[in-house]
């Protein structure tokens, strides 16, 4: 390791780190504990009220509470899709692996709003899929098609669905798939090898593709803005709302620290399931 | 290729089939939205987004903020992955660390945190402001593409260097550098794309008038869909679509060149 005598180059980041990733952390904290002035600035006025507020009124609670179960059904389901799609690339062969991935890796290269907005645009009022409904005679409002829960919950899983994929994709490969094979030898079924050979095989690509859908997803703005409607309204978009329209900006940190003590916690429990019990493999 | 008795079962097939649909569909909606059959001429839609001027400001605003933004946050990687690889610096773990949580915390946290950055030292917010924000999330990326890559290099060719007199600037630009082109050009790449993409976090740090192009896209959408949309859309999801194939086949070309020098 050598030493540089000049001025440390490494320092150049750290200080980039610091200033503006680190100090507005810590004035995030600290904001949350003052007050909103009348125009919409900060007063330098210590107090608890913000969290009071929080934790006192129902409607904030219902709101984090929906958007944890919309977080957390979204995990499910792109669990319950990765798995399979990702057993099934995996025994493709080198060029259908190639190509396959090609196409599945596209669309995770759209850009968020284009994606939603292609999603809004096949349910729109005016769209195809209520021309097809009305063809085949279902009526259904089309207003409350093109803008409802269900449809943020496409949306998420169309985003985060490649993000769950590509670790376990990974784990798939990385599997010694000779112990599934002394499973099948001995004679059981398939099903029960999937469940108690495989997955616990592939577990730390499942911890980290949980972790990368459900922590994006929990604090998500785009989706349920554009996709779900008024009524719709989640943890993302209350936090925004705070700090972009209602300017209440000590308000909305208190918001912002909350939601990142439930994902820390949410994280180190996935963590310590993931690595619990999983043989160091040589 | 797998043996029969380990071939994924049917259904795990109909599932990927499945996805598939699911991920293209709305896609090829947008596709033929975008066309106009209608009228006589086919791409109506598309010259009308290259004859908008609000857009293509817009489009160049992106394209000047993704660039410097890939700049910046190329060259303090490049600082960060040789102090963390290569120096006795001592703050090494608080910059792993930074750069790892970075990546982890939702953009949502990290816009708001810049906003109330800027918010209380009372910063106007423009271009500067999201340049810093866009360098700040991008800066671990950058950290990551150049530490994996300087991990990869032979020490023992840097050490030879120090024994026949080189200090250590030369060594960094005669013997490093040259060996991480590619690498450096991976993380403008990245860095580029996550900044010309980037919508959250510039929607919270921009100031009037700088509106990036995923912003006009997004403040358009909400009013409501129209075939210019899905042409401009169409248009930005090609593009984006042919840099991110050239990522996927510079770095195949780079591997196998490098294949044959070990």
């Amino acid at each position: 390791m050598r030493k540089n005598k000049a001025v440390e180059v490494g320092s150049l980041p750290s200080l980039w780190f610091l200033a503006f990733f680190v100090c507005p952390a810590i004035l995030i904290l600290f904001l949350s504990f003052l007050k909103r002035s009348t125009y919409g600035g900060i007063e330098y006025q210590f107090q608890f009220e913000n969290y009071r507020r929080l934790f006192e009124s129902e409607v904030y609670f219902s709101i984090f509470a929906r958007s944890l179960f919309l977080a957390l059904v979204t995990t499910v389901l792109c669990l319950t899709l990765a798995i399979p799609v990702a057993w099934a690339v995996a025994g493709l062969s080198q060029k259908a692996k190639a190509l396959v991935l090609l196409l599945l890796g596209i669309p995770f290269f759209m850009n968020l709003v284009i994606r939603i907005y292609s999603v809004r645009l096949l349910t729109a009022f005016d769209g195809p899929l209520n021309h097809w409904l009305e063809k085949f005679g279902i009526a259904i409002d089309p207003f409350l098609l093109s803008q409802n829960s269900a449809l943020v919950l496409l949306g998420m899983i169309s985003t985060y669905l490649p993000y769950m994929l590509f670790p376990i994709l990974v784990a798939f490969e990385k599997f010694d798939w000779t112990i599934a094979d002394a499973s099948h030898d001995m004679g059981a079924s398939p099903s029960l090898t999937l469940r108690q050979v495989i997955l616990p095989g592939i577990k730390p690509g499942l911890s980290a593709g949980i972790l990368m859908v459900f922590v994006p997803c929990f604090g998500e703005f785009v989706i349920p803005d554009l996709l779900g409607g008024a009524k719709n309204m989640l943890v993302g978009n209350l936090i925004t709302e705070q700090f972009l329209k209602a300017r209440d900006w000590p308000f909305g940190a208190a918001q912002a620290v909350v939601l990142l003590v439930i994902l820390s916690g949410f994280c180190f429990a996935i963590h310590r399931w993931g690595n619990a019990g999983v043989a160091k493999q040589s | 290729m797998l043996q029969s008795n380990r071939k994924p079962p049917v259904w795990a097939r109909a599932f990927l089939i499945f996805v598939l649909l699911m991920l293209w569909l709305p896609i090829a909606v947008m596709f033929f939205n975008s066309l106009d059959f209608q009228s006589g001429e086919l791409l109506q839609f598309y010259q009308q987004v290259f004859n908008d001027e609000a857009l293509l400001q817009a489009l160049q605003i992106s394209l000047h903020i993704a660039l410097s933004s890939a700049a910046v946050s190329t060259v303090l990687g490049l600082s960060g992955a040789y102090a963390i690889h290569r120096t006795g610096f001592a703050w090494k773990k608080f910059l792993l660390v930074n750069s790892y949580l970075a990546m982890l915390i939702p953009e949502l946290v990290f816009a708001l945190a810049l906003l109330t950055l800027f918010g209380m030292i009372h910063f106007p917010l423009g271009p500067t402001t999201v340049l810093v924000a866009h360098v700040s999330f991008s800066l671990s990326f950058s950290i990551f593409v150049l530490s994996s890559r300087l991990q990869q290099l032979d020490i023992f060719i840097e050490e030879a260097a120090a024994d026949l007199g080189a200090n250590s600037r030369l060594i960094f630009f005669k013997v490093i550098l040259p060996q991480i082109y590619p690498s450096l050009f991976v993380s403008l790449l990245l860095c580029f794309l996550l900044s010309f993409d980037d919508f959250l976090i510039t929607y919270f740090v921009n100031g009037v008038g700088t509106d990036t192009l995923p912003i006009k896209l997004f403040t358009s959408m909400r009013i409501g869909h129209s075939p210019k949309l899905s042409a401009l859309s169409m248009l930005l999801t090609a593009g984006l679509m042919f840099l991110a194939i050239a990522i996927f086949m510079y770095r195949n070309i780079r591997d196998f060149a490098h294949s044959d020098r070990k």
